[in-house]
């Protein structure tokens, strides 16, 4: 044991730099692993770089996304290796060998800027592959300007080698006997997250795509919305550039499709509903009519059923449940007429001035050739990466995990909780090795500054011609020299290249710098990397300013280069005003306490735990009743033959003999304070009150099913919910056998309007039954009345089983659900209007279960001790939709399983080990920093007047009664500065941007 | 030379009307014969279009001015024949194939900027104007905007009207 463990790589590779593979880039290499981080593409950022807006929360994607490719690109232990892929990989988990094929890329990533010369003069065009097409590009190129690595690339299938971007390039970056590299790596676990292709929609020619530039994929259309796009986000048609008045969305484009993908592709329905709403909001000046074709309306994750609903009655999309039988562009006007069937089996013909495809998710042939390669297995009916249930994010090979949508098509919040379950489950491999690969960089001890008179240096940056083709930098230098404190003032052509950084520290060493400025571009990207090198030459991090004279000068003032040079004089007077009064600022070190709280026993809270306890920490399994277990002691009995209660009972015993793990029975959290790395809460237990101490919490608080008060349940014996249902199949009840008919009502307390949510689960549940029942007895009648069939995933060839097997699906309203009654025997009847049919059926059932919701479990009492933020319905609300949906809002907190949102065990199970891999990149550290940018009360001026407690949006500042003053905890403050401007009594300084400093560049700035 | 006769025909005023021979002073009676010989052609081709000849003849300088186009023409030899960067040489056929797509391109654009100097047009405007089909104008105007030497100036109902920037 101790051989093998010695022997294992504490590094991981990750194929594919889309969301997932950055998150989980980031979680391994947060809880001190190596990771190389592999794309086929000159830059990482996959699809949500292309997305215009993201959904339920309408947030922009390449703002969302983008701080996660800056944090990236600037983590020391992810390195990013672009136009590469895996050639082939040796070895066994924990000790792979792994070869990379790098692919030239003509431009050296180290000396390119990214200024975009190159791609100016190049004589040849491409097409925009990163507009779908819509547009083109030069044979030099970047995907997108926030790209990640910032470095251009040549198209060497469309560059004739006439070598005018070699002329042009200032940076001298060109390389065009660059060749195709191999390189071996040693890593012990590798993920893949290779993301998803397109449907391309050419497969299927009654969709007309080919003949039109009027019928576009939806990825296309999502480039048309975006502000970077072909059109600068005006919604326009490519065949004219007219504005649409009426835009048609078709569902299910290469997916729920026998001939193509016979899955669901989970995402379409609600990104169809997204772009409809953003596309209105964008023609405020028209009405733009929006209609969507669809067959069953899939909004089943969270607060996806009320963004339906507002799509529909606040914003007006149109919602047509219909089957569209022929797509016929005219050649002329550029319109498009859809022919229909509706619901009621009428045929329609509508105009229409565009035609968005919602094409589906599927698996590229490359993709499905490289899982060949590995050895690792593809589902064989949908070509995604196979897993079980319960490992979903352990492929076929061990060793190897996966994330994403190669996984299952899925969205980004999905994808985010894989990627850090992946990181969780490679972690729990190489947990012995953690720590073995990272580089330590040695820094010189900090000089102190104290007393010194302020001796500035100013690096001004020509950054190639983006500022030197507008501002006279030689003149501006001059200036700059001439400012009191400036030592030295020097102009570069890069500011930011590697050779400049020595040259900074070189004139910090020889001319006794102790402030430095860089007049160059955004502290967005840069400042991280010159406060890093003023701290290697021994300066404090904090003694550094920029002045952003290309963002907001150069590029903004590009005719007008006089008046130009003067903002910059300005600029750059202010930031050196205020460099000299800033102050150094030290970050406290508090050692981190490498355990976790774990808050409830179901199949979230084990799975946490013994995720955790694997990589290696403590954990504190807290349970309220008498047995682990929760939920899952009720899945009894599955039609995909899942072995619920074996799986349960092997993590039973694993959980329960674990050396890391201590469980807490009968015992709940009655206190909590202290800050991540370093909480303490007491709980009560049957042995009386304890004290834990702990560094991170994960909420499992789990939920439960709906006992319905309708449909006679309760009231009539042969009413069950699917629980209940669920018994007398494993226990092959005669009833079973004896009945001739079964009905199934969906939708039971679920998207109802006090309930206004997707259960999620229940449709897959009764389509399951219904084919256990059709099994049992073959001659059962079964019925299954619901109001969108919502197997998404692989789930949907479960529906077609189910259809195969005979049983009938029945449509209804939420304002004509069915009637059910029952004679004075007690006999069953279920009346229904069925919409195809127009009339009303009668169903006498012998057996009549309801799918009801799934709740989560109150907890009003934890949830006021760790303060986390709860939705309408009561689950636990996560920090951002999007990108964090296991992270609660306070730093140290996770969330998983059902008190987050209702989820089928695999979804509950990857985002436990999420939860256990998000824990980690904090459990990992042996210290937690705190302090720096913090706000700081004076006791002296403080008043008590609670400003600072009320607006506060973290709820940090308490009134501490021994001093009688507000006081601010260092390691909890987020450093926003509301308090400090919002305190009556200026008794609260922002350190880093205290008043006399911000007052000093202002009127430095005015002194012009 | 090539090129332009290539861009004469694009533009339909035919490459013919464009004839280079070289003939000394001294050599009257071949000079005559040529002149005799273009005569003749002309006469043969019929007369030009002389409503859109101003439009078609400015656009045909537009590209031949062009700074691609001007670059890629300068690039002939050491691109076919000396080897390009990649020390690979390209194929004739292959670098006459992207010239000429680049001209066509370039003649296109051309006759679109020269079309809205006229003031701001919208796509079918332009289409009326130029006789270039509706998707091609659309395709082009995108390069212009790229190049910031086109921008949406106002609207027609929903068709936007592209109008011609000051340099």
């Amino acid at each position: 044991m101790t051989q093998q463990n010695e022997k294992k790589v504490g590094a991981a590779l990750v194929l594919g730099g889309g969301i997932a593979g950055m998150q989980t880039s980031l979680d391994l290499a947060n809880a001190g692993f190596k990771v190389y981080l592999v794309d086929r593409s000159p830059t990482i950022g996959g699809v949500m770089s292309q997305l215009d807006k993201t959904f339920p929360t309408n947030d922009c994607s390449m703002c969302i996304v983008s701080p996660k490719l800056v944090e990236v690109a600037r983590h020391i232990d992810i390195e990013i290796i672009t136009n590469s892929e895996l050639d082939s990989l040796t070895g066994e988990a924990g000790n792979f060998k792994a070869v990379l094929k790098s692919y030239p890329r003509y431009i050296d990533i180290e000396k390119c800027t990214g200024c975009g010369v190159c791609r100016q003069s190049c004589p040849v065009r491409a097409v925009n592959e990163f507009n779908y097409g819509l547009d083109r590009r030069a044979a030099t190129y970047i995907r997108y300007p926030q790209a990640v690595p910032l470095a251009y690339a040549i198209d060497r299938d469309v560059c004739i080698g006439c070598g005018l971007c070699e002329k042009v390039c200032l940076a001298k970056a060109i390389r065009y006997d660059d060749e195709t590299k191999e390189r071996e790596l040693a890593v012990g676990a590798v993920v893949l997250a290779p993301g998803f292709s397109l449907f391309d929609p050419r497969r299927i020619p009654v969709y007309e795509y080919a003949e039109s530039p009027n019928i576009v994929s939806s990825m296309e259309f999502e480039r048309i919305l975006s502000a970077t796009g072909p059109f600068q986000g005006h919604v326009m048609r490519p065949f004219d550039r007219d504005e649409p008045t009426r835009i048609a969305w078709l569902q299910c484009v290469g997916s729920r499709d026998e001939k193509t993908n016979p899955y669901c592709s989970s995402v379409c329905c609600m990104y169809a509903i997204k772009q409809a709403v953003i596309a209105k909001e964008h023609c405020k000046e028209y009405d733009l009519e929006t209609s969507i074709f669809f067959m069953d309306m899939r909004t089943h994750g969270k607060d996806f059923e009320k963004y339906y609903w507002r799509a529909e009655q606040e914003s007006g999309v149109r919602f047509i449940r219909s089957r569209v039988h022929s797509v016929d562009p005219d050649p002329e006007t550029g319109n498009v007429h859809i022919r229909y069937m509706s619901e009621d089996g009428t045929i329609q013909t509508e105009e229409f001035h565009m035609v968005v495809l919602s094409c589906g998710l599927e698996v590229s042939t490359e993709i499905q050739e490289l899982a060949a390669k590995l050895g690792v297995d593809l589902a064989p009916e949908t070509r995604f990466a196979w897993s079980s249930p319960f490992a979903p994010v352990t492929t076929s090979r061990p060793g190897i995990f996966v994330c994403g949508a190669f996984q299952g098509p899925k969205d980004i919040p999905q994808s985010v909780m894989e990627a850090s379950a992946a990181a969780a489950a490679a972690g729990e491999l190489l947990g012995t090795a953690r720590g073995t690969e990272l580089q330590v960089k040695e820094l010189p001890p900090e000089w102190d500054v104290e007393g010194q008179e302020p001796r500035v240096g100013v690096f001004v940056c020509n950054c190639g011609i983006n500022i030197g083709g507008v501002i006279n930098v030689p003149k501006l230098t001059e200036y700059v020299a001439t400012l009191p404190g400036v030592v030295v003032a020097d102009q570069n052509l890069f500011t930011c290249s590697t050779d400049t950084q020595g040259k900074i520290l070189d004139f910090i060493k020889e001319k006794n710098l102790n402030r430095v400025v860089v007049a160059s571009c955004s502290p967005r990207t840069h400042m991280p990397m010159f406060q890093e090198t003023v701290r290697e030459a021994g300066l404090n991090p904090y003694l550094f300013e920029m002045a952003n004279i290309r963002d907001q000068d150069s590029w903004v003032h590009m005719h007008e280069p006089e008046k130009a040079l003067e903002k910059a004089k300005g600029l750059i007077r202010g930031a050196v005003a205020r460099v000299v009064q800033l102050e150094p600022l030290h970050k406290q070190a508090f050692p981190v306490t490498k355990a976790a709280l774990v808050i409830g026993g179901g199949i979230a809270g084990m799975e946490a735990s013994l995720s955790v306890a694997d990589m290696g920490f403590q954990a504190y399994l807290v349970e309220k009743g008498d047995k682990l277990g929760g939920q899952a002691w009720n899945l009894v009995t599955s039609a995909r033959g899942y072995n619920y209660r074996g799986f349960l009972e092997d993590l039973l015993k694993k959980v329960e003999n674990h050396p890391n793990i201590e469980i807490l029975y009968n015992s709940t959290v009655k206190d909590t304070g202290g800050f991540i790395g370093n909480f303490s809460s007491s709980l009560q237990t049957p042995e009386g009150e304890r004290g834990l101490e702990h560094g991170v919490t994960i909420m499992a608080t789990g939920g439960y099913g709906l006992k319905p008060d309708e449909y006679l349940y309760g009231q009539n014996p042969n009413v069950y919910t699917s629980l209940e249902l669920d018994q007398l199949i494993a226990g092959q009840d005669p009833q079973i056998k004896e009945a001739t008919e079964a009905v199934f009502i969906q939708c039971v307390g679920s998207r109802e309007p006090q309930r206004p949510y997707c259960s999620r689960l229940c449709c897959t549940h009764s389509v399951e039954n219904a084919i256990e029942l059709k099994e049992l007895n073959p001659g059962l009648d079964v019925f299954i009345l619901y109001r969108d069939l919502r197997t998404y995933g692989d789930k949907e060839l479960l529906y077609r089983k189910a259809r195969e097997l005979g049983v009938m699906f029945i449509r209804f309203d939420l304002d004509s659900k069915p009637r059910v009654e029952q004679t004075a025997e007690g006999k069953l009847t279920v009346t229904i209007h069925d919409p195809i049919l127009d009339r009303d059926v009668v169903l006498k059932p012998d057996l009549l279960t309801l799918a009801s919701a799934i709740l989560p479990n109150p907890v009003e009492d934890i949830g006021e001790i760790f303060k986390v933020p709860r939705n309408a319905e009561g689950f636990l609300n996560e920090a951002h939709a999007k990108l964090r949906p296991v992270d609660l809002p306070s730093d140290g907190l996770f969330l998983a399983g059902l008190a987050h949102y209702p989820k089928p065990i695999d979804e509950t199970i990857a985002q436990a080990k999420a939860a256990a891999g998000r824990a980690a990149t904090f459990l990992a550290k042996n210290v937690v920093e705190v302090g720096g940018i913090v706000a700081v009360v004076d006791p002296e001026k403080c008043a008590v007047c609670l400003t600072c407690v009320r607006t506060c949006p973290f709820g940090v500042p308490v009134i501490d009664y021994t001093a009688d003053s507000a006081y601010i905890d260092p390691a909890k403050c987020q450093g926003c500065g509301v308090c400090p401007s919002e305190c009556p009594a200026k008794a609260i300084t922002m350190k880093n941007f205290t008043d006399s400093q911000i007052i000093a560049q202002e009127e430095a700035l005015a002194a012009g | 030379m090539e090129l332009v006769r290539y861009l004469l025909d694009l533009a339909g005023i035919g490459q013919d009307r464009l004839q280079v021979r070289w003939v000394s002073a001294t050599e009257g009676q071949q000079f005559a014969d040529y002149v005799t010989e273009l005569t003749e052609l002309l006469r043969q081709m019929g007369p030009l279009d002389r409503d859109k000849l101003g439009l078609q003849l400015a656009a045909v300088t537009r590209a031949i001015n062009s700074p691609d186009l001007r670059w890629l023409l300068g690039m002939e030899r050491q691109l076919t024949e000396r080897g390009n960067v990649y020390h690979e040489k390209l194929d004739r056929a292959v670098y006459e194939d992207v010239v000429k797509a680049a001209a066509q391109e370039e003649y296109n654009r051309g006759l679109i900027y020269e079309a809205l100097k006229a003031g701001p047009s919208t796509v079918r405007q332009i289409a009326a104007a130029t006789g270039l089909p509706i998707y091609t104008i659309s395709l082009r105007l995108n390069d212009l905007e790229k190049t910031s030497l086109v921008s949406i100036m106002g609207h027609e109902g929903h068709s936007p009207k592209f109008g011609v920037l000051a340099a």
